[in-house]
C-alpha cells in the first residue's frame, strides 16, 4: 500500500522534474525566457523576442532573490528581471502556486511534520498512553527516535527552502522561528518542533504579529522551552517543598527578545507581572498522550496586576494573556523591535535608520501586518542602495540553500542533507539561548566557520557531499570545456557572480595548470562556491 | 607556595626583547610571517571559560554558614558539610558543591581563589546584554563592537613572530575577542583542517589562500584567511603533544587547549563557552540534576587541565566567569531565575589561592539586591584588572576599561 503511493508519487516527481528541467537547460545558449510556474504566462511567449534584461535589471533581480529567496535557480535572475522586483514581490506576497517538485521531495521526510500525538503513536505504538508510563520512562523510550526525526525536520525545512516557488514565506518562516526561538533538545520539546514550524510558524510567516505571537505563546515546544508550562500562581500558605510557584523564563524573554526590545525600559515587576498573567498556559499532561496545549484556571494567579501602567483587574481569567498580548502587539516599542530585526536581516546588519523608521510606520499603520512592513522594507532606497548589495554575509543555511539553488540540486530523501547542515555549523533549533541563531556577520566570521564553508564547497566540488542529487552533465552540457568558458559559465550564470570579479580571475588562473576535466570542474566548483564572493549576499 | 611558578620578570623580558625585535624587522618580514615559523617558549597564558546563561553562584560555593541560604532554598540548598550530598567545606563559612571536589586539591595547595558577589554593577537581567558588557568590558553600552580581549591584542605586538596568539573554542567568534582579526574561533580544534582529497587538496589551498587576501576588508574573508593559515599549526601542535591526564568526551576541548599551550606556539589567551547553566526548573541540589552534571563537567575539565599541564601551569591563569548570578530564592519550579551578583574562579599556579573572596555577609533580605538577589561587591571589572596587569602585563588595566573606577578597597589581591 505504502510502496504504491511512493511509487505514485515518484512517478509524478519526476515527471515534474524533467518539465521544470527543460527552461534551466534552454537557458544555456542563449538569453531565453526561462519561465516557471509562477511566470505569467501571458507575457511568457513574448519575452521570447525582447532584448536580454539591462545589467541593471540584473543586479537587482539578483539582489533580490538573495535577500528575499534562497538565492536564484539556474536562470532566475533573468526571469526575474524582465517580470520587475515589483511583480515579483507581488506574487510571493500572494501565496503563488507550489512548485510540482515539492511534494515528491517532501515525501520521504513527511513524518517530520506529523501531529505530535501522532508521532508518538508512531513511534511507540497505538495506545502508548493507556500503559502508565512514567516520564522518565517516557523519556527513555522516545530517546532513541529523536536524533533522526530532527534529521528529518532539517531535511524536510531545508527541501522547503530550496524547492519551495514561496521563496518570501520560506525566508520568512526561517526568520520567525529564529525570532522565536526554541531549543529542541531540552525534554520534550523535540516531539513539538515539526509541529511548531509547521502549525504555529508557517501560517503566519506572512500574516499579522500578533496571530504569529499567539500561536507560539501557546505552543508546548515554546511552553515547555522557556518553563512556562510549569509556572503557577503562588500559595502562599503552601508548604514550602510543594507549593510550586512562577517561573520567570518566558515572561522576560517575551518582553526582551519576542516583542519590546532589553531597551524598552520594563521594570523587573513588569516580568513578574507578566509571568503572573501567564500562569495556566500549560501543555497537557504528556504521559495522558494529547500533548497540546491546555489554560490550567487552578494554577492561574487572577489576582490584579500592572503591566507597563496598564491595570489587569482582578478575575482575569485565560483572556487576559490575550489581551497583554495585543498589548505588546501593539505597543511602538515592539514596532521598533522589530523593524530593527526585519532591517537587519533583510538589508545590512546594521541598516540605516530610514529602513528602520519606514518599517516602524507600516508596522504601526497596518497593526502588525508582515506583509505591509516588508514592502515597506522593500521599497525603501536603503534597501537598494548600493551599499546594502552583498554587504551581507550568508548564513551556514543560506550558503547550503542558496548553493543548492543555484546548481538546481535536488534533495535526496535521505537525512545526510541535514547532516551538511550541523557541520556548517547552523543545526536546525539547535540553538539552546533564546536569542536564536546571530545575524550578523562578527558571530559568523569565525576561523571554524569558514573552514567548515571551505571544506563543503570542496566536498561538492568533488562529489563527496551526501544529500543532495545534482547532475554535472545537465548543468555543464558541453562537457570538457576549456577553464575560460567552464569559468564563466559556473561564475556568472550559476553563481550570479559579476563577471569582472576578481573571484573568476583566480579561479582561471588556478584551472590553468589542471588537466583533467573532472578534476577541473571539481577544482572550480569548490573554488566558486567557496569564494568569499559566494559567501556574501 | 608556588614551587613551580616561573620567574615573572624573565618572561617579560623576553617578551619585551622579542617585541622590540619584532618592530625592528623591515616591513615585509613581519608581513610575511608564516604561522608558527618559530616556537614561543614561556608565554603567559590567559584562560577564560564562560559559563553561558548565567550559573547559580550560590550552588558553587555554598554559603552553608547561614541559615537564610536554606530557608531561601527549600528543595535546591546543597545540604551543609557532612551532611549526604554536603558541600565540600572551605573556610569554616562557604563550601564547595560536592561535584566540583575534583577542584579541592587546586584550593587546598593555594592555585584556586573563589571570589563570590561579583559581577557587573549594570542592573540588566538580559543574558545578552549581560553577557556583551562582560565580553566587550565596557558597561551599559551595547554598541561597543570590540571586545576586552580583542583591544589587547591589538594594542600590543606578538612575543613571537607568526605565534598563533589567540583562540576561542567556541560555536561562533566571541565578542571579547572581536577587533583582533587574527583571533582563530572554531568549535573545535581537533576538527579544525580543510579535509579534501589528496591529489587536489595543493590546488585547493593555494586557490582558496588567493581568493582569501591578507589585507581582505570584511572579516569573513580575513577569518577565512586566517583560518587556512593555521591548520597546518594546529594539526602539527595537537599532534606534537600527548595528554599527561585523563580527559572523557565532554572536556576534549580542555585536552586541546592543553597541547596546544605545551606546543609553545605564542598561545596567550584562549577562550572557552560552556553552555546550558541557565537552569529555571529542576536545578538539582547535589547529585542529580542540570546544575551538578554542569558543575561535574567543569571540574573534571579544568582538574584534568591542570594535572595535564604541570610545570607550565605556573604560567596559566584560568578565570571561570558568567553573565550574572541567579535570584536567592528558588523559584516555583525548582529552579532559580535571573539574579545578580555571581561567582566567579580564578585557577593558575601564580594564583594566590585557597581564599574565599567577596564582601558577602548573609543573605538576609536587607542586604540582597532589590530584595531578591546576591548584590554585586567586587565589579567583574577589578577581577579582570588584576589578571590583565599580572598576568598580560598590562600596566594601566583600569585605563583599559573604559568607564571602570577603580576603588582600591576592594581589591582581591588575587596574587599577593
Amino acid at each position: 500500500m505504502m510502496k504504491m503511493w511512493w511509487q505514485r508519487f515518484f512517478a509524478t516527481g519526476s515527471l515534474a522534474a524533467l518539465v521544470a528541467c527543460a527552461p534551466s537547460q534552454a537557458s544555456v545558449g542563449r538569453p531565453a525566457v526561462v519561465p516557471d510556474a509562477i511566470a505569467p504566462t501571458a507575457s511568457g511567449t513574448k519575452t521570447q523576442v525582447d532584448p536580454p534584461p539591462s545589467a541593471a535589471a540584473m543586479a537587482e533581480a539578483r539582489h533580490l532573490l538573495n535577500r528575499c529567496a534562497f538565492g536564484p535557480r539556474p536562470g532566475e535572475v533573468e526571469r526575474v528581471a524582465r517580470l520587475g522586483s515589483q511583480r515579483w514581490l507581488d506574487q510571493q506576497l500572494s501565496s503563488p502556486d507550489e512548485s510540482p517538485l515539492l511534494e515528491p521531495a517532501l515525501f520521504p521526510y513527511r513524518a517530520a511534520f506529523a501531529a505530535p500525538a501522532e508521532l508518538v503513536s508512531d513511534w511507540l505504538g497505538e495506545g502508548w498512553e493507556d500503559e502508565g508510563h512514567s516520564l522518565r520512562q517516557l523519556r527513555r523510550e522516545l530517546k532513541p527516535y529523536y536524533k533522526d526525526h530532527m534529521r528529518r525536520l532539517a531535511a524536510a525545512e531545508l527541501t522547503r527552502d530550496i524547492l519551495s516557488q514561496r521563496q518570501l514565506e520560506a525566508v520568512m518562516t526561517n526568520f520567525w522561528a529564529n525570532h522565536f526561538n526554541v531549543f529542541a533538545s531540552k525534554g520534550f520539546v523535540r516531539i513539538f518542533g515539526g509541529d511548531y514550524l509547521e502549525r504555529a510558524i508557517r501560517p503566519h510567516a506572512l500574516g499579522t504579529f500578533s496571530d504569529l505571537l499567539l500561536a507560539t505563546a501557546r505552543h508546548p515546544a515554546m511552553l515547555l522551552y522557556l518553563d512556562n508550562a510549569q509556572s503557577r500562581r503562588e500559595k502562599p500558605g503552601a508548604s514550602p517543598r510543594r507549593r510550586g510557584g512562577l517561573n520567570e523564563n518566558y515572561a522576560r524573554e517575551l518582553l526582551e527578545l519576542h516583542t519590546l526590545g532589553a531597551d524598552a525600559g520594563y521594570s523587573q515587576s513588569d516580568v513578574q507581572e507578566v509571568a503572573r498573567v501567564l500562569t495556566g498556559w500549560s501543555v497537557e499532561e504528556l504521559r495522558g498522550g494529547r500533548l497540546r496545549y491546555v489554560y490550567r484556571r487552578s494554577t492561574h494567579d487572577s489576582g490584579e496586576k500592572q503591566i507597563l501602567g496598564e491595570a489587569f483587574p482582578a478575575g482575569g481569567q485565560e483572556e487576559e494573556g490575550i489581551r497583554l498580548l495585543q498589548l505588546l502587539s501593539r505597543h511602538p516599542a515592539t514596532a521598533k523591535h522589530l523593524a530593527r530585526r526585519l532591517c537587519a536581516r533583510l538589508v545590512a546588519d546594521v541598516p540605516p535608520p530610514s529602513c528602520v523608521d519606514a518599517a516602524t510606520r507600516a508596522y504601526l499603520a497596518s497593526d502588525g501586518d508582515i506583509k505591509q512592513v516588508l514592502r515597506a522594507i522593500l521599497t525603501d532606497a536603503a534597501f537598494w542602495s548600493p551599499a546594502a548589495r552583498g554587504s551581507k554575509l550568508k548564513t551556514p543555511l543560506e550558503l547550503l540553500a542558496s548553493t543548492a539553488r543555484a546548481f538546481d540540486a535536488r534533495p535526496d530523501g535521505t537525512l545526510d542533507l541535514a547532516i551538511t547542515l550541523d557541520e556548517l555549523g547552523e543545526p536546525l533549533l539547535q540553538e539552546r539561548a533564546p536569542t536564536g541563531y546571530p545575524d550578523s556577520e562578527p558571530e559568523w566570521a569565525s576561523g571554524g566557520g569558514m573552514l567548515a564553508r571551505l571544506r563543503f564547497a570542496s566536498d561538492l566540488g568533488q562529489g563527496k557531499l551526501s544529500g543532495l542529487r545534482l547532475s554535472w552533465s545537465e548543468m555543464l552540457p558541453s562537457g570538457p570545456a576549456d577553464a575560460s568558458s567552464l569559468v564563466a559559465r559556473l561564475g556568472e550564470q550559476l553563481l550570479a557572480l559579476p563577471p569582472d570579479s576578481h573571484t573568476l580571475a583566480v579561479v582561471r588562473g588556478e584551472l590553468a595548470g589542471i588537466a583533467d576535466a573532472d578534476q577541473r570542474r571539481a577544482v572550480a566548483v569548490a573554488l566558486l562556491v567557496g569564494s568569499p564572493e559566494f559567501q556574501r549576499q | 607556595m608556588n614551587a613551580r611558578a616561573v620567574s615573572r620578570r624573565g618572561v617579560l623580558g623576553a617578551s619585551l626583547l622579542s617585541s622590540l625585535s619584532w618592530l625592528l624587522a623591515p616591513r615585509s618580514a613581519r608581513a610575511d610571517a608564516s604561522l608558527g615559523a618559530e616556537p614561543v617558549p614561556g608565554v603567559p597564558v590567559l584562560l577564560c571559560v564562560f559559563l553561558r546563561g548565567a550559573a547559580d553562584g550560590l550552588n558553587v560555593v555554598v554559603p552553608y554558614a547561614d541559615d537564610e541560604y536554606y530557608r531561601l532554598r527549600p528543595s535546591i540548598a546543597v545540604p551543609r558539610p557532612g551532611l549526604r550530598g554536603g558541600a565540600l567545606d572551605l573556610d569554616g563559612r562557604f563550601g564547595l558543591h560536592p561535584q566540583l571536589k575534583p577542584l579541592l586539591p587546586a584550593y587546598r595547595a593555594g592555585e584556586l581563589a573563589l571570589v563570590h558577589a561579583v559581577g557587573s554593577p549594570h542592573p540588566t537581567r538580559s543574558h545578552f546584554e549581560a553577557q556583551d558588557f562582560m565580553e566587550s568590558g565596557v558597561v551599559g553600552d551595547r554598541t561597543v563592537s570590540r571586545g576586552w580581549l580583542g583591544r589587547y591584542f591589538a594594542s600590543k605586538p606578538a612575543i613571537g613572530a607568526g605565534a598563533l596568539r589567540a583562540v576561542a573554542v567556541t560555536a561562533r567568534a566571541p565578542l571579547s575577542l572581536r577587533g583582533y582579526a587574527d583571533a582563530l574561533s572554531t568549535s573545535s580544534l581537533r576538527d579544525f583542517r580543510l579535509q579534501s582529497s589528496p591529489e587536489l587538496e595543493p590546488a585547493l589551498l593555494r586557490g582558496f589562500q588567493r581568493l582569501y587576501r591578507v589585507d581582505g576588508a570584511d572579516l569573513a574573508e580575513r577569518a577565512g584567511q586566517r583560518a587556512l593559515g593555521a591548520t597546518e599549526l594546529v594539526a602539527r601542535a595537537l599532534r606534537s603533544q600527548r595528554s599527561r591526564a585523563r580527559y572523557a568526551r565532554d572536556t576534549r576541548d580542555f585536552a586541546d587547549l592543553a597541547r596546544l599551550i605545551k606546543a609553545d606556539v605564542g598561545l596567550e589567551a584562549a577562550w572557552l563557552d560552556l553552555g546550558g547553566w541557565d537552569t529555571h526548573r529542576q536545578q538539582g541540589s547535589s547529585g542529580a540534576g542540570d546544575l551538578p552534571r554542569q558543575l561535574d563537567r567543569l571540574a573534571r575539565g579544568l582538574a584534568a587541565f591542570r594535572a595535564d599541564l604541570g610545570e607550565a601551569f605556573g604560567r596559566v591563569v584560568v578565570v571561570v566567569m558568567s553573565e550574572f548570578g541567579r535570584t536567592a530564592k528558588e523559584n516555583g519550579t525548582r529552579g532559580t531565575d535571573h539574579g545578580h551578583g555571581g561567582t566567579m574562579l580564578v585557577l593558575g599556579g601564580q594564583v594566590k589561592g585557597g581564599r574565599v573572596l567577596g564582601d558577602l555577609q548573609s543573605l538576609a533580605p536587607d542586604q540582597l539586591y532589590q530584595g531578591r538577589d546576591v548584590p554585586v561587591l567586587t565589579d567583574f571589572r577589578q577581577l579582570l584588572s588584576e589578571v590583565c596587569e599580572r598576568h598580560l602585563g598590562i600596566a594601566d588595566a583600569a585605563g583599559f576599561f573604559p568607564g571602570f573606577q577603580r576603588d582600591d578597597a576592594r581589591r582581591l589581591a588575587l596574587f599577593g
